[in-house]
């Protein structure tokens, strides 16, 4: 497990990142891909997860649509176009922000 | 997958778990069932799935779960966004019924804003002296005569006499009033209009008068110094410097001369000294100076000119006032006809105590004046409230709807109240405007110093935002409380927009208001016939035509006679007579006065008159005969009375009865028919007249009747007459008429100010009800068209739509008539000569309402009865 402070600050980034590859999510597929591709490193929690979904909601950046599943409702999210591009924005960012750190690391 | 009982018991536990937010719990639920779904998938058994899972999500009271409560919620921000929104576009949507709301506002906060200003100066007066809570003035009760006179002046010995015997006083002044408009020069310049008073070196500590130029602290070290205010001294010297500079004074034959030693900074305009016209009272001289001025010599016996002390911190006024009764008496060695008290400074304008001394400011209309301020600004808001539920129950499906969709009663009652503070603000900032320019007109026409202090008066802008704030609950409050409560399936029901939103509640305001207009009307319909009847009523002589010309004291025994004599030889001189105080003076002089063989004398008012005076003021007689020039002893030994004095001593037959006055012994000549010597807010008092010899002082004025055509070409020529006489004197006069009138002006601003506060409100009132019958006539649209289409008349239709009005009005009439009698009695009671309240007052005052209504409603009733019914139907 990595510290809270790690994750939380690309937290945003990685929901934007896998909305964008993957379309339509609901708030606990994101956890399970998260969990799956991290090999079960990254763990996000309820806590953390949904309050950033609704912070993106507010922005506008993503768009949410329900749906009657298993006798239940789900919520889906996915990005809007002005999300698109943020979320293009935010990965780039992240890499070039990750190359520096690495610099930084390995000097 | 989960059953549908699993994920109801899910549902059950995030529940009872409380998160709040509907679309956060459906959420939290999914997120749950995803889990356990796994876990179960996995082989474990649903319960402990459950309650695992359930442990590790974080709910209930920590950090995670405000965060997302916060997130959840639509934010404070957003929600005032939206209720702006809304509002916004209701204003734009009832166009007609914002724009009453608004003009209705602005006028009834604007007159609000001035009666509220005016409160607050007329609170304001003499409150700005140093240690002005220990600053009192000496009045004076008078034990002469029946009823104790109250006087503000004090015998010129006392301020000397209380620095030296009574420490409990820290300062003292007297304001002896030495000199009026004598010609005062300087250079080649004269001046006439000031006064000059005597002051001890305390005064201009006590009042805190500030140096511009010279020592106003120090002025009085020498003999013949004078300070003066910067306004006077701008009029005498202009721009040179008057320190050090002569004037001169001629009085009493001795020429004067003062040196200018300080100036000081004029006193602002709410301050008793000098009345209105500050001015005026400019000139101040130390007291030692002042007494070498005139002839008088001080003694315990006279009083005149007001006195003033500061007394210690801590000392009671009532001590210190025992302290100086008894001083007086000690050093008058005996009794004495007055007592002292001490009236606070700060009480002096509106005369809270209520001693028996006149006051300008007056309480009592005063308190009438918030009265129709608070009743202007209800009548805006109850027009707010009136239009806002009538409008209401077109808007009830915006209410259904948004109730649907889960808006809350608060919600919908914030947004009520929104609406009515953006209406209230903007009326207020109107309002401001108005004032803003109406200020300088009113600071002009009342004397008045009111002022807006936008800038810096913190007190002031609390005030108008405590204003905004009421008026926007008192309006907003009720609408959003009535349709929120409303049941939202009677609110969604087709055809219920039909229905009327508080259809009885607004009748009832409607009542109140109309209740309000009349007795607004009817209470300026009773001031106006006061004041018509105090001018028009026989005042027991004629005024018309009459002028006073003044003499001064040391023209009145050298050359009255002359100028008397001189006069009545003009042609366009009916009859003239030397006279004493002018009958517009308000008062006269008090005498001792012993009648028949009574042994103690009473204080009665005393006229010197001569033998001209009765036909020059048109006095009837009632019994006996006016004084003559054919009886040589009635200048010595005659009197004539009026009939107020036989009722006073109930004499039977007063002719002939021995009488004396101050001394003088004689009987009474005559009785004259009670004439108005006084205003008509006093009774007439026992009045006794008498002659002076014509050489000796005593006649202080030269009253003439005037033929009614070339007026001015007589005054001219009585100005001559005068400058041939006593040249280095300025010719005045003053028309009696005019002067009689200055008695009812305040009753006269007061009926100006009164009538112009309801117009307001009735003015206001009338827009509410042309907002209302908008509204009905667009509802009834419908109803008419069919009315029409079955045959119902034009007037038909506008009595349909009046009728409602009328018994409305009829209603408020009985409410309102009982209220304005009473008001209006007591109104009365100031005056002693007065109209009663008079019923036709009542039906004019219920006919000018429905015209009035009528007026305002006619043209749109008229509009909607008189429209083409195929376009009424057509709509849909």
């Amino acid at each position: 497990m990595y510290s809270k402070e790690l994750i939380r600050g690309t937290l945003k980034t990685i929901v934007l990142k896998l909305l964008s590859e993957h379309g339509r999510m609901y708030g606990y597929e994101i956890t399970q891909k998260v969990k799956e591709i991290s090999s079960n490193e990254i763990n996000l929690t309820f806590g953390a997860l949904y309050p950033t979904l609704h912070k993106l909601e507010k922005e506008g950046v993503v768009t949410t649509s329900s749906e009657e599943v298993d006798n239940r409702t789900r919520k889906y999210y996915s990005l809007t176009s002005q999300g698109a591009e943020t979320a293009r924005l935010k990965i780039e960012e992240y890499y070039q922000f990750s190359r520096l750190m690495n610099l930084i690391m390995i000097s | 997958m989960l059953s549908k009982g699993q994920v109801n018991h899910i549902t059950r536990i995030v529940k009872k778990r409380g998160i709040k937010n509907f679309s956060m719990e459906e959420e939290l639920i999914d997120y749950v069932s995803c889990e356990v779904e796994e876990r179960v998938a996995s082989g474990e058994p649903f319960d402990n799935a459950l309650s695992e899972v359930i442990e590790s999500i974080p709910m209930g009271s920590n950090s995670t779960n405000r965060e997302l409560e916060k997130l959840s919620k639509t934010s404070s921000m957003d929600m005032i966004q939206s209720y702006l929104k809304v509002a916004l576009r209701n204003f734009s949507r009832y166009k007609i019924n914002s724009a009453i709301n608004i003009f209705g506002l602005t006028i009834s906060l604007t007159a609000c804003i001035i009666i509220g200003l005016y409160l607050k100066y007329e609170h304001s007066f003499d409150k700005h002296y140093p240690e002005v809570d220990r600053l009192y003035r000496i009045n004076t009760i008078s034990n002469l005569g029946q009823t104790p006179a109250h006087i503000t002046s004090a015998s010129w010995n006392l301020i000397p006499a209380i620095q030296e015997d009574i420490p409990e006083v820290e300062a003292s002044s007297n304001v002896t009033l030495t000199i009026i408009n004598q010609p005062l020069k300087w250079k080649e310049k004269a001046f006439f209009d000031y006064q000059l008073s005597g002051v001890t070196a305390d005064f201009p500590i006590m009042i805190g008068l500030k140096s511009i130029m010279g020592d106003v602290q120090n002025a009085f070290s020498n003999l013949n110094t004078v300070i003066l205010s910067e306004s006077r001294a701008l009029m005498i010297f202009g721009e040179a410097d008057p320190i050090g500079e002569s004037i001169e004074i001629s009085m009493s034959g001795k020429e004067l001369k003062l040196e200018v030693v300080g100036v000081y900074e004029d006193l602002p305009t709410n301050t008793h000294f000098g009345y209105g016209d500050w001015t005026k009272f400019s000139l101040l001289v130390s007291r030692e100076t002042s007494l070498g001025i005139t002839n008088n010599t001080p003694s315990w016996s006279s009083i005149n000119g007001s006195s003033y002390v500061r007394l210690n911190k801590g000392t009671s006024a009532k001590e210190v006032a025992q302290k100086i009764n008894e001083l007086v008496v000690r050093r008058n060695g005996g009794e004495i006809w007055y007592e002292h008290y001490l009236q606070p400074i700060s009480d002096i304008h509106l005369n809270k105590n209520e001693y028996g001394i006149e006051s300008k400011g007056n309480l009592g209309q005063l308190r009438l004046f918030v009265l129709i301020g608070i009743i202007i600004v209800v009548i805006a808001c109850i027009n707010y409230v009136n239009l806002t539920t009538a409008q209401a129950s077109v808007r009830l499906k915006e209410v259904g709807i948004r109730k649907v969709i889960g808006a809350r009663r608060r919600q919908f009652i914030v947004q009520f109240l929104v609406e009515a503070t953006m209406t209230s603000l903007l009326s207020m900032v109107l309002a401001l405007v108005f004032v803003l320019l109406l200020i300088p007109f009113l600071n002009a026409n009342f004397s008045l110093g009111l002022s807006l202090g936008l800038t810096g008066d913190f007190l002031n802008m609390l005030g108008f935002l405590v204003l905004v704030l009421v008026v926007s609950l008192l309006c907003g409050a009720y609408p959003g409380w009535y349709l929120s409560k409303i049941k939202t399936n009677i609110l969604l029901k087709t055809g219920s927009s039909a229905r009327s939103g508080g259809g009885f509640f607004r009748k009832v305001l409607v009542a109140l208001q109309y209740a309000t207009s009349i007795t607004l009307i009817v209470a300026t319909l009773i001031i106006t016939d006061q004041m018509r009847f105090m001018s028009q009523k026989d005042l027991g002589f004629n005024k018309e035509q009459v002028v006073y010309i003044p003499l001064d004291n040391r023209i009145s025994a050298k050359y009255g006679n002359l100028l008397y004599t001189e006069f009545i030889k003009e042609s366009g001189v009916v009859a003239a007579s030397l006279t004493g105080n002018s009958l517009g003076d308000g008062g006269m002089g008090g005498n001792g006065v012993l009648v028949g063989d009574e042994t103690t004398a009473q204080m009665l008012q005393v006229l010197a008159v001569d033998d001209d005076f009765k036909e020059t003021l048109g006095l009837e007689m009632k019994e006996g005969r006016w004084f003559s020039n054919n009886y040589k002893t009635d200048r010595e030994e005659g009197f004539v009375v009026n009939e107020a004095f036989v009722k006073h001593y109930g004499l039977e037959s007063p002719i002939g009865l021995p009488l004396s006055r101050n001394g003088q012994k004689g009987k009474i000549l005559g009785v004259v028919r009670d004439y108005h010597f006084k205003s008509m807010h006093n009774e007439i008092e026992p009045l006794v007249m008498h002659e002076n010899d014509r050489n000796q002082w005593g006649y202080w004025s030269i009253a003439v009747r005037l033929a009614p055509d070339n007026t001015s070409q007589t005054l001219n020529q009585l100005e001559d007459t005068w400058s041939a006489v006593v040249p280095e004197f300025p010719f005045e006069y003053e028309f009696l008429d005019q002067k009689i009138d200055q008695y009812y002006k305040s009753d006269q601003y007061f009926a100006a100010v009164f009538r112009v506060f309801s117009s307001m409100a009735i003015v206001v009132s009338c827009l509410g009800l042309i907002g209302l019958v908008t509204f009905t006539a667009q509802r009834r649209t419908k109803e008419i068209g069919v009315r029409k289409v079955l045959g119902a008349s034009v007037g038909g239709i506008l009595r349909l739509l009046s009728q409602d009005y009328l018994k409305l009005i009829l209603v408020a009439a009985f409410v309102s008539i009982p209220v304005a009698y009473l008001a209006m009695e007591s109104w009365l009671e100031n005056f002693q000569y007065r109209v009663g309240v008079r019923p036709y007052v009542f039906v004019l005052g219920l006919l000018i309402t429905l015209l009035l209504s009528w007026l305002s409603v006619g043209y749109l009733s008229l509009k909607a009865a008189k429209s083409n019914p195929a376009e009424a139907l057509r709509m849909e």
